[in-house]
């Protein structure tokens, strides 16, 4: 883990200073631009008592883009503060790569070596065949998908024929998840109650000591091939990878994390009828990870499956967004954790007064078992390149499900975020 | 068909909502005529060139506010097929610089429609018949930047009238089917000699009261092409109004197919070339 510390912060200093000399060298080359990607501001009081008063985020990114002929780069890199004040109080200041590549393109090929988004899937929120990418579950699940995805360090081969798209990835080394401080209220693991993220409550996890893992290996790789018909889409996916948010097993008094390795076979689809626009996709997983009863690790094949809707009713101006999605793990094992999970997710977004401000709704609703997440937020979006924000957080549910595990995190917070 | 700003106040507007009014016959049931469909069809063939580029500023302009600005670049292209494709692609503000809408409009009247949003890095099929709601923002209708076949309309000459000095054929249509259209009806003042609308009045709940109004401020022959330059659309309720201005325009280029591709939708750097 100290390697991989080590490494990003040396890739951090070297997007740094890259995006200097690119701003002082080459202001002038063709086709650069240099830009400050996002500017957030956001501050917020807890409601409920989750050990902490609240919380705030400084968030900055910058990032350069130009080429020549053939060849084109990219350098970016963000810095992220976060704080917790009122009880666990920590500040911390993270520097991260965002997109550093070199790319080369031919008339139907692109080949591209550096760190990089890499987003596969079509549905929002839950995207089963998503598992390139690098999670960043520092807030949890308080930032929209894109927001919650950072980019890895890749090789990509992208080949684009007449109507469909072949897309390769290898992903050469392994980075994981961009994780909460320990003490955050959003850490997966709590260990002072003793609490699992997705496991349960066990008082012998009190105090626990948590490990991070060893990165020091490839991350996988995997290959999409995408399809556009007239009048629907669709792909079909294999990858072998490495997942980077991590999974916690018990040994010898402490929880490890780990990385497992999975291949997943994905397939995608996506249509317009009856007024709205269906996403699709399906997966297969070998590995995914499971605690048995006995605090033993062991993993099992999975299913996942998630079907959404895009849509906006009367035809009107406000977009709703559905996905129903299932989760099945195959095994006969006692195990703690959930092996059916289904909810149904979506947003609702609602601009008013001439597009000036606008109402969203994000929502989780567990299926079968109690279990809510609602975001409203109420956004001024008549600055252009400027919002300006106030939303709630709003967390219900039993035990192992998200809302549960986060049941005192009920929040509002406020907010300033900006492109330039 | 979406074909974009430009398109919209120039060929667009003129083959799709092409239709007059005079107030005496406001109140009397649509019956169309010959004159009034000839009329209209040639607005639709108006030339317009094998394709087209243009750079252009739309500006949302609201009483006591500072307007906001939305620049793009569009391309059209018109097979030899009759398939018409359509790639939009926003170049500011910052917050929405690189999304891309591509639309491909089959012969047969079926359309095929993609977004490119660049936060998410992701081509996305989008409905390609919706109608209402805003496109970005400004008073225009999603309904307002597809293609409009005359056919979908009947229509009627109602007469002459002058606007801005020009004294122009007056054309009412109302929709075929009502589902096909969020307008009841539209009117629109036709120069005779660009076959362009230089007014559209667009009547949404009231049939007798518009709700809109497109103004055009200036048209110019470019490469031989009549073009709508510089026009208003005014949301007669709020005051509200968007302004499109051509910055620049450009015909007959020879866009390749491939510009008309997802490619090309998630690659910005791929229509570089062919920049107006």
């Amino acid at each position: 883990m100290r390697f991989m510390l080590q490494r990003r912060h040396r890739a951090v200093a070297t997007c740094v200073l890259a995006l200097g000399l690119t701003s002082m060298s080459q202001s002038h080359a063709e086709g650069l631009s240099v830009r400050a990607e996002t500017l957030r501001l956001e501050v917020g009081g807890f409601t409920d008592d989750p050990g902490s008063s609240g919380a705030g985020l400084l968030r900055g990114a910058v990032s350069a883009k130009g080429g020549s002929g053939d060849l084109e780069y990219a350098l970016g890199m963000r810095l992220d503060v976060l704080t917790q004040f009122g009880g666990r109080d920590f500040t911390r200041a993270r520097g991260d790569y965002t997109e550093n590549y070199l790319r080369w393109r031919g008339d139907d090929l692109r080949l591209t070596v550096g760190t990089q988004n890499v987003m596969w899937g079509r549905v929002d929120e839950i995207s089963p065949i998503d598992r390139m990418s690098r999670a960043d579950l520092t807030r949890a699940v308080l930032d929209k998908l894109p927001d919650r995805r950072r980019a890895v360090p890749a090789l990509r081969a992208e080949y684009f024929g007449e109507d469909y798209k072949l897309d390769a990835v290898l992903l050469p080394t392994f980075d994981d998840a961009v994780m909460p401080h320990r003490d955050s209220v959003w850490h997966p693991v709590d260990v002072r109650r003793g609490r699992i993220f997705g496991i349960g409550t066990f008082p012998a996890l009190v105090g626990v000591r948590v490990r991070e893992a060893d990165n020091d290996s490839s991350g996988g790789g995997g290959l999409r091939f995408t399809r556009e018909a007239d009048g629907m889409d669709y792909g079909l996916s294999i990858q072998r990878v490495r997942q980077s948010q991590p999974y916690y097993k018990l040994m010898g008094g402490t929880l490890q994390a780990v990385h497992p390795y999975s291949t997943t076979v994905g397939a995608e689809f996506e249509t317009e009828r009856g007024g709205a626009t269906w996403r699709m996709e399906a997966a297969w997983t070998s590995d995914v990870p499971l605690t048995t009863r006995s605090f033993g690790y062991r993993t099992a094949h999975g299913y996942d499956v998630v079907v959404g809707a895009e849509m906006f009713p009367g035809d009107g101006e406000t977009r709703v967004t559905l996905q129903l999605a299932a989760h099945r793990v195959m095994t006969d094992a006692a195990v703690l954790d959930r092996t059916e999970v289904y909810a149904l997710t979506g947003e609702i977004e609602h601009p008013f007064a001439l597009g000036r401000w606008r109402a969203d709704l994000r929502f989780v609703a567990g299926l079968g078992k109690r279990d809510f997440y609602l975001n409203p937020r109420l956004t001024y979006t008549g600055i252009d390149q400027h919002e300006i924000f106030i939303a709630a957080h709003l967390f219900s549910g039993a035990e192992r499900t998200l809302g549960g595990f986060y049941e005192r995190n009920d929040s509002v917070s406020v907010g300033w975020q900006a492109s330039f | 068909m979406l074909t974009g700003a430009a398109e919209l106040t120039g060929s667009l507007l003129a083959r799709g909502l092409a239709c007059v009014v005079s107030g005496f016959l406001l109140a009397s049931p649509a019956i169309a005529d010959e004159a009034g469909m000839a009329l209209a069809q040639r607005v639709y063939d108006r030339p317009d060139g094998d394709d087209a580029t243009s750079a252009v500023t739309m500006a949302l302009v609201e009483e006591g506010r500072s307007p906001r600005l939305r620049s793009m670049l569009l391309y059209r292209r018109s097979a030899p097929s009759g398939e018409v494709s359509t790639l939009i692609r926003f170049t500011e503000p910052a917050d929405i610089e690189g999304t891309g809408l591509l639309t491909i409009d089959a012969p047969d009247g079926a359309s095929n429609q993609w977004i490119y949003l660049p936060a998410m890095q992701r081509v996305r099929r989008v409905d390609s018949n919706r109608k209402g709601g805003r496109f970005v923002n400004s008073d225009y209708y999603y309904e307002d930047l597809r293609d409009r076949k005359p056919s979908m309309d009947e229509h009627r000459l109602l007469g002459r009238e002058t606007v801005g000095g020009v004294e122009c054929d007056v054309l009412e249509s109302m929709p075929v089917e009502a589902g096909n259209s969020v307008y009841k009806r539209r009117v629109s003042w036709i120069d005779p000699a660009s076959h362009l609308p230089l007014r559209v009045d667009f009547f949404e709940k009231d049939p007798q009261v518009p709700s809109k109004r497109l103004l055009v401020e200036r048209q110019e022959q470019v490469q031989g092409f009549w073009t709508v330059m510089d026009s208003t659309l005014t949301d007669l309720g709020s005051g509200h109004q968007t302004r499109l201005t051509v910055r620049s325009m450009a015909y007959d280029r020879g866009l390749p197919e491939r510009l008309f591709s997802s490619k090309a939708l998630e690659d910005e750097r791929m229509e570089r070339e062919f920049r107006p």
